[in-house]
């Protein structure tokens, strides 16, 4: 059986209501197989909004997911326990009753057969739980306790996995193995996955897709890296950076240095734990990119970068811009952002078309 | 001391207060969940009927069901499609006078225990795709357990302590409605200060075994519960 992908198979929601006295309208799609975050300050609205996909709070509006109507205009509303939607709480919610092992057959026991779902024992192996399975939540450490509800809620099969900043209690070094592996989950099993978080380094690790909210509104939404260059119009600006992703060439498990291929070019990156053949992903920070119309030489940054110039932003207020750049092809989906000061630009002559040099002075794997 | 008139009090009024009690968890557990859950406008009044008998005087309480359980009140009515003349003066009647006087001794701890439990535990289990009959089986139940078990104590130990409203709907035959606390009253009465002395003493043991065993099980929710 070919697992759906498209449109239908995703999630589609288009919600607006009042709880308590905040209002939201707010409207997500978020496709079969791929992460969308929910990106925003606290107090967004980014809770509330997944509450209501999974039916644990009544707002008006239209859910469908995986080609089910979960609630619709005219007020047909399909009650949470029907629509099965994963859910991982913030506070994580393991019944205090059973032991971490009785958590996870409570899901098992009611999940649907699904093809291909992990199983109880990858799931225990990949979320390390093995050793926690007979004791109960309240002998449990905040992590311990989030990879265990986690595990849970995966072990529903569900169709929809919504996950409330799922890992913020867990241990750093063990969070990146763990998102991307849902990465993996979401592409292998047709998931969706909506995560809501406020951690931008999770974001970039697990995103493919991101929706910004703010004051219960969705102002932007679009692939991951589009997103975080930030050339959506009216986005709360971040600390302006992109996203890149890379082939592994060369771990360089002995220089130190592994060797990455970006578009056909070659990038050296520092303290890489990766295989060669893998992709890892990269954030670039635009105040760490310096553009150039010559290549230069006798500098001492290794990475070097040709493109074009696809756009030039200015920043309101201050003497800086922000140029947006092609890396390789001057239609590539590789790009990267440079904040050079509106002079340095007039000076350079750079336009749209313009070939550059990106000389790159920092590049951070994942996690900033 | 006689064996012939201490064990049969003793012997009713156990057999009343376990029955009292299955009855008690029966009625009294929807009605806590209900309350703990509910956000209807009816909460507070129903809340302030079933703790009524804490504050009235047993024997007004005992008055009313008197009439209500006599020949004729809605007691009476029911008795007689059984071929009895009333429910006042029965053990049925005693059963039923019991549950409403204990109800709120067993309501308080189970609501109690519900409340502390909390949404989250029960929305977890319906994304998990547990149904809300399913969820209060499996979540909240065991998640109140300690709950129930103090309200089943203290509503066991409650109907055992009962006389005012024992008194004035039940009398005092023996063998039917002639529990422990009026055989206590009838002892004193008659000067046979010896068997006073040991079933009161014994009541006295037993009350404090319960209050002691609630308040450590109560503890433990509070210090274990996560």
């Amino acid at each position: 059986m070919k697992r759906a992908t498209g449109p239908g198979a995703g999630l589609s929601a288009d919600l607006r209501g009042t709880v308590g006295d905040f209002r939201i309208e707010a409207a997500l799609e978020a496709p079969a197989g791929r992460v969308t975050s929910v990106f925003g300050p606290s107090g967004a609205g980014k809770t509330t909004l997944l509450r209501a996909i999974a039916g644990l709070v009544r707002l008006e509006g239209r859910v469908e997911a995986g080609g089910e109507v979960w609630q619709d205009r005219r007020g047909a509303f399909l009650p949470p326990h029907r629509r099965g939607a994963g859910f991982c709480f913030q506070e994580p919610a393991l019944f205090a009753h059973l032991t971490v092992g009785g958590n996870l057959a409570y899901a098992r026991q009611r999940a649907p057969a699904r093809p291909g779902a992990a199983t109880t024992e990858e799931v225990v192996e990949r979320l390390g739980i093995g050793a926690l399975l007979e004791r109960r939540p309240a002998r449990l450490s905040g992590g311990e306790r989030q990879r265990a509800a986690l595990g849970r809620a995966l072990l529903g099969n569900p169709r929809v996995l919504l996950l409330d900043e799922p890992l913020s209690g867990v241990h750093f070094g063990a969070r990146a193995g763990l998102l991307d592996w849902l990465r993996r989950l979401a592409r292998n099993l047709g998931l969706v996955v909506v995560q809501v978080s406020h951690d931008l380094g999770e974001v970039i690790r697990i995103a493919h897709r991101i929706a910004l909210i703010s004051d219960g509104r969705i102002t932007d939404t679009g692939p991951a890296g589009a997103i975080l260059a930030g050339s959506g119009t009216g986005a709360p600006r971040f600390e302006a950076s992109v996203l890149l992703e890379a082939r592994v060439v060369d771990a360089g498990h002995r220089s130190g240095l592994a060797t990455l291929d970006l578009g056909g070019q070659r990038l050296l990156v520092a303290g890489l734990d990766g295989s060669p053949g893998g992709t890892i992903r990269l954030r670039v920070r635009a105040r760490d990119v310096a553009l150039a119309t010559d290549r230069p030489e006798g500098i001492s940054i290794r990475n070097v970068l040709t493109g074009f110039v696809r756009e030039l932003r200015a920043e309101a207020g201050t003497p800086f811009i922000e140029v947006l750049v092609g890396v390789g092809k001057a239609d590539s989906s590789n790009l990267l952002l440079a904040r050079i000061t509106s002079a340095a630009a007039a000076e350079l002559g750079l336009g749209p078309g313009h070939p550059v040099y990106a000389l790159l002075k920092s590049v951070s794997l994942e996690d900033p | 001391m006689n064996a012939a008139t201490v064990w049969p009090p003793i012997r009713l009024t156990l057999e009343l207060a376990g029955i009292t009690t299955v009855f008690l968890l029966l009625f009294g557990t929807p009605l806590a969940w209900w309350l703990a859950r509910t956000r209807s406008r009816l909460r507070e009044p129903v809340a302030a009927l079933v703790a009524l008998p804490l504050v009235l005087p047993p024997t007004v309480l005992g008055f009313y069901l008197l009439i209500a359980l006599g020949p004729e009140g809605p007691g009476g009515f029911v008795a007689r499609l059984f071929g009895e003349p009333s429910l006042a003066f029965s053990f049925a009647g005693l059963v039923i006078g019991s549950v409403i006087y204990s109800l709120p001794f067993a309501v308080q701890p189970i609501r109690g225990a519900f409340e502390a439990l909390g949404d989250r535990p029960l929305e977890a289990a319906a994304t998990l795709r547990a149904s809300p009959w399913d969820t209060f089986w499996t979540v909240a139940i065991p998640g109140a357990r300690s709950g129930l078990v103090a309200g089943a104590v203290l509503g066991f130990a409650h109907t055992v302590g009962e006389f005012g409203v024992i008194l004035m709907i039940g009398g005092n035959i023996p063998g039917a409605t002639r529990v422990l606390s009026i055989a206590i009253y009838d002892h004193v009465e008659l000067l046979e200060w010896e068997t006073a002395h040991w079933l009161s003493g014994g009541l006295l043991v037993f009350s404090f075994a319960v209050v002691a065993l609630t308040l450590s099980l109560t503890r433990r929710r509070e210090s274990g519960g996560a």
